[in-house]
């Protein structure tokens, strides 16, 4: 019976597409991120990325956060970081405090994703940093079809996430003191669950890459998170 | 494993930048007509799950034959101490910002340029608006709204250096710069927009404009000068000029909270800088 309970334990652990359940993790430890709650990409995109995510790039660094590296000591071979929950969620509040990478031309991210772009499967919702960590990309795709808007950003340490409910999703900033400040809302429905993921990667200089993440120009550097959190 | 979302992500950014490339600062499929609909991702090639590499067993380093001692060689002549290379030429110091406008009181800036404000709502009798309060480095403007609006902004102006109140308008060529270095914040939202102005200022708004995210203290934002951050907005009519030849012609730069729901909404501005 205990065997059984745990069986079901687990497939609703790494299969539950729910309404959100209370998700937390604050990145303490050292080594690699929790394996039971993060898969850590180890393969290449392809273009636009110009990085390959690896195993090595991602880790806890004993300080309480999370480090998504980009690792650019060999230039023609850049390795970068990406990891995403086993669990999908549908709708809650998803924070997360984070120093964005400052690397010209790379992003880090915050984001929900499922689905085949191209397809009508495919939904997302995103926080990206690009441009240096001072540009701000939020964006929604319902079914295949996007609702973007981009804002200057002061670079540093931030508290900051997504709403998403049946009929919107609204992004916030988180200040010191704990207060919200809603900064956009589009209304729109998405139902299909979503893993959160994060990663943070450089483009490959190709017009598309330069027109998104912009220019990248060699270097390496981290993105750091602190927590991340789902509530209902 | 799901092997589809890198490829599905990679599709995502193929048309994502592609709408980029076209519309701006801002998007949506669902009213914009000239945003293309993104390309579909290659078919996606299943990729494995990746099993870790096994780490190789170590291999032995070979025992080192025994070397013969070497026959000892005569002492060089020591070289002649060259004479040491000239230091080299200190690295170029970046070249430092053009200040734009360093507050230094509540109606002008360090630079001669006026600081001047203005509030707009739909229904203009339920807006109050404040003064210019000047502190520490910064102006602050706040106006507030008795009930919501459809539309609304409290607006602090700060003009090119030189240009103060009621003077002769002298825009500044401010072509040659490659970013903008702002200081902004608002205690009450979460957004201000920044409008680039020229002389005569666009009284629809219909200029380059960004958008920050902003925290209710003071940061320093480094926007870039280019259509992708200042788009005209997208009620206006394509642009007769490029931004290059709008910065030709600086006049003024506008920072704009355009909350319009009820109560008090503010906007700080501290020191502006043109960035070479």
């Amino acid at each position: 019976m205990r065997r059984f309970i745990t069986a079901l334990a687990l497939a609703a652990s790494f299969t539950s597409a729910a309404h959100a359940t209370n998700f937390f993790d604050g990145f303490d430890g050292s080594g690699g991120p929790n394996g039971a709650s993060w898969q850590t990409s180890n393969w290449r995109n392809g273009a636009p990325f110009g990085c390959t995510f690896a195993y090595s790039e991602v880790w806890l660094g004993g300080n309480g956060n999370l480090t998504l590296n980009v690792n650019s000591s060999v230039p023609s071979a850049v390795k970068c970081a990406e990891v995403r929950t086993w669990q999908s969620f549908t709708y809650g509040k998803f924070v997360v405090r984070m120093q964005p990478g400052t690397i010209a031309g790379a992003d880090s991210s915050f984001f929900l994703y499922t689905g085949t772009a191209g397809t009508s499967s495919h939904n997302e919702i995103d926080i990206e940093f690009i441009n240096g960590g001072r540009t701000l990309h939020t964006n929604v795709w319902t079914a295949d079809r996007q609702n973007w808007q981009q804002y200057a950003v002061s670079t540093g340490w931030r508290t900051i996430g997504f709403e998403w409910r049946p009929t919107y999703v609204r992004w916030f900033n988180v200040s010191d003191s704990g207060v919200e400040t809603e900064f956009r809302r589009v209304y729109t429905t998405i139902s299909a669950p979503m893993q959160l993921m994060l990663n943070h990667w450089v483009g490959d200089n190709s017009a598309g890459a330069k027109n998104f993440v912009g220019q990248y120009n060699g270097g390496g550097g981290a993105a750091y998170y602190d927590w991340v959190k789902v509530s209902d | 494993m799901d092997t589809t979302i890198p490829l599905a992500r990679l599709g995502t950014l193929m048309g994502l930048v592609a709408t980029l490339a076209l519309a701006g600062c801002g998007g949506d499929d669902s009213v914009a007509s000239t945003a293309p609909a993104p390309s579909p991702a290659a078919a996606p090639t299943p990729a494995p799950t990746p099993a870790p590499a096994p780490t190789p067993a170590p291999t032995p380093a070979p025992t080192p034959a025994p070397t013969p001692a070497p026959t000892p060689a005569p002492a060089p002549t020591p070289a002649p101490t060259p004479a040491p290379a000239p230091a080299p030429a200190p690295a170029p110091a970046p070249t430092p910002d053009t200040a734009f406008a360093t507050p230094a009181d509540a109606s002008s800036t360090a630079e001669g340029g006026a600081v001047a404000s203005y509030a707009y709502a739909a229904t203009a009798t339920d807006q109050t608006a404040g003064s210019v309060v000047y502190a520490s480095g910064a102006e602050t403007f706040s106006a507030t709204l008795a009930s919501v609006q459809s539309y609304a902004g409290a607006a602090l102006r700060v003009h090119a250096p030189g240009n103060a109140a009621g003077g002769t308008a002298t825009p500044l060529d401010a072509s040659g710069f490659s970013q903008l270095r702002i200081h902004l914040a608002s205690t009450t939202d979460g957004t201000l927009t920044i409008k680039l102005q020229p002389s005569p200022v666009a009284p629809d708004g219909c200029t380059p404009t960004a958008q920050a995210v902003v925290s209710a203290t003071l940061g320093e934002f480094v926007i870039d000068l280019n259509d992708t951050s200042f788009a005209v907005p997208s009620y206006c009519a394509a642009p007769a000029t490029t931004l290059r030849q709008m910065l030709a012609g600086l006049y003024a730069i506008d920072v704009i909270n355009d909350a319009t729901g009820a109560g008090s909404h503010d906007v700080v501005l501290g020191s502006v800088s043109l960035v070479p």
